[in-house]
């Protein structure tokens, strides 16, 4: 379902670019996915503040990789709870997904 | 006003690439590569952002670029300076001030509505804008700014930099593209030339970096990062 949005940072190079880019799709699919629409608007929200904070930063390769990592693993918790169906699964990985981004934005 | 020194451009250069490594503001390291927006992956990077807390060096640096423009442009070819967000904007106000120009500052996204939602200051319609950023690495950001300041009806030619990153050939092939003509005062070339006179970093940092600017897709293959230009 959000396979997608992983496919668009590797093929832009995993740089600000790519995650622009994916922002970009990752909003776009929010609005034409009701039923997926939280979930592809986190996605999206977070390569928006990737690309945003790190934009003109000294980053290093080391954590394009540990963004892409974690990245990743918002996309797999997100698949496994839309493959199982259930809106208590759904919710609860919205929730996961969305209680890590507010970590980082404190 | 500037100082009316119209110093020899390989000078610039020299003194631009001494002033950015006098300041720290040029790193090296090839263990471990920093990423570039495009996902390029290099052993250099520089923050020309310092630059704003160094007054003489500052000075200096915006005399060598009003030179160059009245040089290379004119004397009154340039109607306003517009600063990119948020680098490009106190480059921009000093260089206004040296030229007696308005100043714009153009934002990275619009706030608001309407054709001038991301430009702050006035504009006229054909009013002759010059575009002032810090650094150019691919020129995308050149081209994004430039089309909100013609959207808000500017006609903007040209642009200068600081720095100018020179290792992408096809860098000044979009900026043609696009009707824009860049202006800059070093490159990495000149930093790296500097480098080595001045006993900068050791010999095979500066030998890495040597073998990335003359084949950066390679050399970003090579460490983890794209072989290729993204946009």
């Amino acid at each position: 379902m959000f396979d997608f949005l992983i496919e668009t940072l590797t093929r832009n190079g995993k740089g600000i670019h790519a995650y622009r880019a994916c922002a970009e799709q990752g909003y776009t699919a929010a609005a034409d996915r009701p039923d997926a629409a939280a979930a592809m608007f986190l996605l999206a929200r977070i390569a928006e503040a990737f690309a945003d904070i790190n934009e003109r930063m000294p980053i290093t390769a080391t954590d394009v990789d540990s963004a892409f990592a974690r990245f990743g693993d918002h996309v797999q918790r997100l698949n496994a709870a839309w493959n199982d169906g259930t809106e208590a699964a759904r919710l609860a990985a919205l929730n996961h997904v969305a209680g890590e981004m507010a970590q980082d934005a404190a | 006003m500037f100082s009316n020194a119209f110093a020899d451009r390989e000078l610039m250069a020299e003194m631009t690439a001494k002033m950015l490594l006098e300041v720290n503001a040029v790193h090296f390291n090839s263990d471990k590569p920093y990423m570039f927006t495009s996902g390029i992956a290099s052993p250099v990077y520089i923050d020309c952002r310092k630059l704003i807390s160094y007054p003489r060096v500052r000075e200096a640096l915006m005399d060598f670029s009003v030179s160059l423009l009245l040089r290379d442009i004119g004397f009154e070819q340039i109607d306003a300076v517009a600063g990119g967000e948020t680098a490009g904007i106190p480059f921009a106000a000093w260089i206004a001030q040296k030229m007696g120009l308005p100043m714009q500052y153009v934002r990275k996204k619009p706030k608001g509505f309407g054709r001038d939602a991301q430009i702050e200051g006035e504009i006229t319609e054909g009013q002759r804008v010059l575009l002032v950023e810090d650094l150019t690495t691919d020129g995308g950001s050149k081209i994004k700014f430039c089309e909100a300041l013609r959207r808000a009806g500017a006609v903007v030619n040209h642009t200068i930099v600081v720095f100018y990153y020179d290792i992408f050939p096809e860098t000044k092939t979009m900026m043609a593209k696009h009707d824009l003509t860049l202006h800059w005062l070093a490159t990495w070339h000149d930093v790296l030339r500097v480098a080595r006179k001045q006993g900068h970093f050791d010999a095979n940092t500066l030998k890495e970096v040597e073998a990335f600017l003359n084949e950066p897709l390679e050399w970003s293959g090579r460490n983890g990062g794209s072989t290729e230009i993204m946009k």
